[in-house]
């Protein structure tokens, strides 16, 4: 199994530290609106999401493994739901590298893999360097080419 | 090139001359509302934007053309945009013929073509004869029947029989519709019911309040006649009455639905229509179907009816807000819905293995939370509120626990056949998912916290299936790790298989 992009985690924790801010945000205006309790509550709260968010992170990254095998892309992730999923080949539609905004500023980019199922239809192997995405994309793109079974 | 029926460009121009006169006039009568502006320009405004409607209406009927090629069917359309469509008939999935009340009267009908690809339906023709429209059915399939032979891959033995004539397979007749009609529920009547409740709300009122009464209801709906106790007598009386009302909407609009269903064969393609007031047909390419499902509601099953439902990877066949894919078999005795369905897909038999019994557990601790969480909502609600004798009453629901958790586990179940994947679900509405392993688009094993303690795991048979909503796609439940493990690999290995056969 390969791994992402070790930066991925601190992406993910910054992003669990904004919304730590913002629960903490949302529970400040609650006591100044309603219960005046005092500040402790916010406080509290939002080193709880914080905490939680960071776990959650690391252990995030630590699950995420995905495989490239002969007929398919084997991918496992999950925290709470642990997820072991297998896309065949023949199964892809189309696949996309992207960078968001936010992995454009860490430096980091996506494959999205779509095939024509109804669930998980779209599969997204964040984190990943440009240059690995891009090889990745390229990868796919052959062994998808290989097959001219209708993909439906 | 042909074009729509020319009925249809009178009646877009009206529908649109009305819709576009009106947004001025709200929008005046709206300012009128806030500003001294006088009304009277509303009015005067109306005419323009009825003639503009009118024309748009009358240009896009100019402006809209289909024609069948000998490869495509190709439409081109669009007043300001335009745009145009060829579509290959081998990728087409499903073509739905529907006609409202209103098209009846006239004989007119909406024709609807759907592929695999796309959000919505790909093509729609808005209205054209009924005679148009049933040309055209033919004519898809008899071009798709052309195409795919000249490759040779598909259905060559099926040129022989002509599709001319379809041959009848089934046919709802009015003991099979009663049938339908008391057993088949389905959510989406509970919305109708409470817009029907409106019509009798008095009756109703008086109704309910006078079988509360001997359990202890209250006098009147009246604030000051309810204590927490006859509230909560009338509360369990309301929801009991509000399921018979429910049963009897839905037997009403399920009747009306599938009244006169048949459904036919014609060449390699299922045909069916049904509908008493609005009449559907639609007609299923066999080679494009993915999945099929044994639908068994209940009380169905008390008597050993089943109904079938067949998927393609087209959007929504029937699905223009109707509900969900269209019946192949509505109902019939088990037996005779085996038959057609084993003669579309040639599985075995409907059986499944039950999920290990541990399993069984996990639900009944999961229902004692539920009614616990209730227990004690209730014994809160009486805390509060004071004089609320009955405050342990959800906790009587604890008696319901185990038969809850046994026909839970009793109805799920999977089983793997030589070419296909069996997956059983459901207690109020039984499905039986049939999977041909050359239809597995992804595979998928879950397991949740509560799962990973018992060792349990959800095994996923994800395929191209049409219902985007409320969709359950093939999943054993509930399943031993190890199995799911062994399965999954072995899932794999048949699908790769199955693709090179």
């Amino acid at each position: 199994m390969e791994t992402l992009h070790p930066r991925i985690r601190f992406v993910w924790s910054i992003l669990s530290l904004v919304l730590a801010l913002v629960c903490g945000v949302v529970v400040v205006f609650v006591d100044r609106m309603v219960l005046n309790i005092g500040s402790w509550p916010a406080i509290v709260v939002a080193v709880l999401v914080c905490v939680l968010g960071v776990s959650y992170s690391f252990l995030r990254y630590r699950r995420w493994g995905f495989a490239l095998s002969d007929d398919a892309i084997e991918l496992e992730y999950g925290v709470v739901t642990l997820v072991e999923s297998v896309v065949p080949y023949v199964r892809i539609q189309h696949v996309d590298t992207q960078r968001t905004a936010i992995d454009r500023m860490s430096g980091l980019a996506r494959v999205v893999v779509y095939t024509a199922g109804t669930r998980g239809s779209d599969v997204t192997i964040p984190g990943l360097s440009p240059d690995r995405a891009r090889t990745i994309q390229q990868r796919l793109r052959e062994r998808a080419r290989t097959d001219e079974i209708d993909a439906v | 090139m042909n074009r729509l029926h020319p009925l249809s460009a009178v009646s877009t121009s009206l529908r649109l001359g009305i819709q576009i006169a009106s947004i001025p006039f709200t929008v005046v009568m709206f300012l009128n509302f806030i500003t001294e502006i006088d009304f009277m320009y509303g009015l005067y405004l109306f005419p323009v934007g009825f003639v503009g409607g009118v024309g748009y209406g009358l240009a896009h009927y100019r402006l809209f053309r289909y024609d069948l090629t000998p490869d495509t069917f190709d439409v081109e359309s669009g007043v300001i945009n335009r745009q145009e469509r060829d579509v290959p008939y081998h990728r087409i999935q499903n073509v739905d013929v529907h006609q409202s009340l209103s098209h009846r009267l006239f004989d007119m009908a909406v024709v609807s073509v759907e592929t695999a690809g796309g959000s919505q339906t790909e093509i729609e023709l808005d209205f054209v004869s009924k005679s148009e429209a049933d040309r055209l059915q033919s004519a898809i399939r008899e071009h798709k029947r052309d195409t795919t032979s000249a490759d040779g891959s598909e259905s060559a033995d099926d040129t022989t029989s002509s599709s001319a004539q379809p041959t009848a397979l089934f046919e709802l007749t009015l003991p099979k519709l009663l049938v339908l009609a008391l057993t088949d529920v389905r959510g989406g009547s509970a919305m109708l019911s409470a817009i029907a409740l409106i019509g009798v709300r008095s009756i109703a009122e008086r109704v309910v309040l006078s079988v509360a009464q001997p359990f202890g209801g209250p006098t009147s709906l009246a604030l000051e006649s309810l204590t927490p106790d006859n509230a909560l007598v009338l509360l369990v009386v309301s929801m009991v009455s509000a399921c018979l009302w429910i049963w009897l909407v839905n037997a009403f609009l399920v009747f009306v639905g599938q009244f006169g269903f048949v459904l036919g064969r014609a060449g390699e393609d299922l045909l069916y229509e049904f509908g008493l007031l609005n009449r559907s047909s639609g007609s299923i390419p066999q080679s494009k179907i993915q999945t099929l499902t044994l639908t068994e509601p209940v009380l169905a099953r008390l008597i050993g009816w089943a109904g079938l439902k067949a998927e393609t990877a087209g959007y929504a066949p029937g699905g223009d807000g109707r509900g969900g894919t269209d019946y192949v078999v509505p109902i019939a005795p088990r037996e005779q819905t085996l038959r057609i369905a084993t003669a579309i897909e040639s599985f075995e038999t409907p059986a499944i293995n039950r999920p290990p019994k541990i399993a069984r557990r996990r639900y009944a601790a999961r229902y004692s939370i539920i009614v616990s969480l209730l227990t004690l909502a209730s014994y809160l609600v009486g805390a509060v509120v004071g004089g609320f004798e009955l405050w342990y009453a959800p906790a009587l629901l604890f008696v319901l626990v185990p038969f809850g958790a046994h026909a839970k586990w009793a109805n799920r179940g999977y089983r793997i056949e030589d070419d296909h994947i069996i997956v059983r679900d459901g207690f109020w509405r039984r499905t039986t998912r049939i999977v041909p392993y050359h239809r597995l688009q992804t595979i998928r094993l879950q397991r949740s916290v509560f799962q990973r303690r018992l060792g349990l795991a959800d095994l996923t048979a994800d395929t191209a299936s049409a219902t985007v909503l409320f969709s359950n796609d093939a999943t054993a439940f509930d399943i031993t790790l190890e199995d799911a493990r062994t399965d999954a690999d072995r899932w794999r290995e048949q699908f790769r298989a199955a693709l090179e056969r």
